[in-house]
């Protein structure tokens, strides 16, 4: 058994030709296959880590009518009344603007903050928690206080380390005190949901010079609740508006169920791609071993003719085709888990790692495929008569 | 009786048009000790003869009684034995595994006996040596004239002390100083007790043997002792 080994090892490295292909093969079969549902794995997850940070059970409210003024504030009563089904309710407005602190100013930055305008319920709706010092407050609104709570990557650019609490700022030369910071809930992404400064709703008049308010985030307590809210909304709506303006209810659920069917597609896809690399890896390695049939016909005849048993031919070649097949598998993983990180770092700004149910199965495949034919010429051939097989040419 | 062959017959394509009758009915008795020479042109089914004795192939009717044992009953396991130890086969092409170098070649029958690494490497030289190629040991057979390759294969067939050496055209492909470096050795053979079998279509070869066996569109012709002895 030693010398079957021996021999095994022998004939691997006295034909480094072949040997190379053949590992060609498995490590292309191997590494596409983990590199690319890797990757697919990666996207999914940062999809969701995205919707999770948004929030779910999240609905977007927009209604905007022709000739009403009033309806902004109907529309927020009605949210408000919903209260056996929301958790919270908020306007959505943003503004423009510079946001100077000191020296800083937002026009000087690669990523200037978002100006959000809400309620004293926007964490709650737009899922974010409360690092240093307070929220925003109902009489923040009601007295027309000038006051701000910045996200965790404003604050950075305009703090940095510095305690921001009680500090001054300036959004387009009107003065805000910052009263709390948002923790961060993105930390990947430079252009992200923790660059944002948010005011109560009622500087809209001071910002925007105006009152009107035609979006609102209702966050609701769960999904049937969701679904639930977004029929009395829409009932409400269309009661309210009729032919007069035009509204539209659409929930965060919505989006993910929507965006998921997408993942899928893209998912389906590119593991069938996979599924087509790791095809033309066994294809490969299928072609080198058979195109050696003939070579190897011969030695095995040459073998049998000086009295090797049919037993030990075969052993000495499905040894030869497994170390090759596991050499090649192993240099594939390797591959696969340092293309997989270097891939998952420049695309999706995450540190992956190849799944191991794909790892383990595209090395079973290709390892097994090599086995298989690396074993068949031997099979064949150490049946046959030994003149036989010695007139292989 | 080493050797006896009972009416053999080597059909190719048997009940076809193409039918090819290598041999017909071949009857003959080899005892231990003897140099054989048969002697055929090309097509005569010399070398088909040859392969059968040598147990590379099998008969398609007849009996092949090789040490008294019959063939055709043999394992495949058997069979690889007898190839093993008994006989020691010099092919015409030499037949050398190119990947491996001169001792690695001539060891290969000795590793199927199972013999350890350190004693098997000692006979493989000592079986070059024989030959004449103590200074060739690592080179591989693309590195090698068809002489030197000749000679790898001799001490490959030699190297297990078999006492049955068949040697199919071993002079074909030599020029004839190689070719009766060769001839020597293998009568250095027979004088040490082997059964040597030679085929070859050269009369020059076959003189120096003690027995001639003509062949013939696969049929013996002569088969004689006396005609050889010369002077």
């Amino acid at each position: 058994m030693k010398q079957t080994f021996k021999m095994a090892f022998k004939s691997i490295f006295s034909n480094k030709g072949r040997t190379f292909l053949t590992m060609l093969g498995i490590i292309i079969g191997v590494s596409a296959v983990m590199i690319l549902v890797s990757v697919v794995n990666g996207f999914n997850t940062r999809t969701k880590q995205y919707y999770e940070s948004m929030g779910t059970n999240r609905i977007d409210v927009y209604a905007y009518s022709w000739n009403s003024k009033n309806l902004s504030d109907s529309l927020y009563e009605y949210c408000l009344q919903l209260d056996d089904l929301v958790l919270g309710v908020t306007p959505n407005l943003s503004a423009w603007g510079t946001v100077r602190y000191a020296a800083r100013s937002s026009d000087s930055m690669d990523y200037a903050p978002q100006i959000y305008l809400g309620s004293h319920q926007y964490s709650i709706c737009n899922n974010f928690e409360l690092a240093e010092g307070r929220d925003l407050s109902y009489l923040d609104i009601e007295e027309y206080n000038q006051v701000c709570v910045l996200g965790a990557r404003a604050k950075q650019n305009f703090f940095n380390y510095a305690d921001p609490i009680g500090e001054e700022i300036t959004i387009n030369g009107v003065p805000f005190t910052v009263v709390g910071v948002y923790a961060e809930k993105d930390p990947d992404s430079a252009w992200s949901q923790d660059n944002i400064i948010v005011l109560p709703y009622t500087m809209n008049r001071i910002l925007n010079k105006s009152t009107d308010m035609s979006e609102f985030t209702v966050k609701a307590k769960d999904a049937a609740s969701t679904t639930e809210a977004i029929t009395r909304l829409t009932g409400f709506l269309e009661s309210l508006l009729g032919d007069n303006g035009s509204y539209s209810v659409y929930s965060m659920n919505q989006w993910m169920e929507q965006d998921n069917s997408y993942l899928r597609i893209i998912s389906l896809v590119l593991g069938g791609i996979a599924g087509i690399s790791l095809l033309v890896g066994g294809i490969g390695i299928m072609n080198i071993m058979l195109v050696t049939v003939t070579e190897r016909t011969r030695e095995i005849g040459i073998r049998k003719a000086i009295g090797a048993p049919r037993r030990s031919i075969i052993a000495q070649f499905l040894i030869e085709a497994a170390m090759i097949c596991l050499m090649g598998g192993t240099v594939g993983i390797l591959i696969g888990v340092v293309g997989t990180l270097i891939l998952g770092k420049l695309l999706l700004q995450l540190i992956i790692f190849p799944s191991a149910t794909i790892t383990i199965g595209a090395f079973i495949f290709s390892v097994v495929l090599g086995i298989i034919f690396g074993l068949y010429p031997a099979i064949k051939a150490s049946g046959l008569q030994p003149v036989v097989a010695l007139r292989a040419e | 009786m080493l050797i006896e062959l009972k009416d053999i017959y080597k059909i190719y394509n048997e009940d076809l048009e193409s039918e090819v009758r290598a041999l017909s009915g071949i009857t003959l008795s080899i005892d231990h000790g003897e140099f054989v020479a048969i002697v055929g042109s090309s097509g005569s089914g010399k070398s088909t003869l040859m392969n059968l004795l040598g147990c590379l192939d099998v008969p398609t009717y007849g009996t092949y009684l090789l040490d008294g044992q019959d063939v055709s009953e043999l394992t495949d396991r058997e069979l690889s034995h007898i190839r093993n130890r008994l006989i020691g086969f010099i092919f015409q092409g030499f037949n050398l595994i190119p990947a491996l170098n001169a001792v690695e070649n001539v060891e290969l029958p000795l590793i199927y006996q199972g013999i350890g690494a350190a004693d098997r490497h000692e006979r493989a030289v000592e079986a070059l040596g024989r030959v004449k190629l103590e200074d060739r040991l690592n080179h591989r057979p693309a590195e090698m004239s068809g002489g030197q390759q000749q000679r790898v294969a001799i001490a490959r067939a030699i190297a297990t002390h078999p006492p049955i050496i068949m040697a199919d055209e071993p002079t074909g492909n030599l020029d004839s100083r190689t070719g009766a470096h060769v001839l020597e050795i293998l009568h250095g053979l027979h004088a040490d007790g082997a059964t040597v079998i030679l085929i070859t279509h050269d009369n020059g070869i076959a003189a120096t043997a003690g027995r001639i066996i003509r062949i013939s569109d696969g049929r013996i012709v002569s088969d004689g002792r006396k005609e050889v002895q010369r002077p």
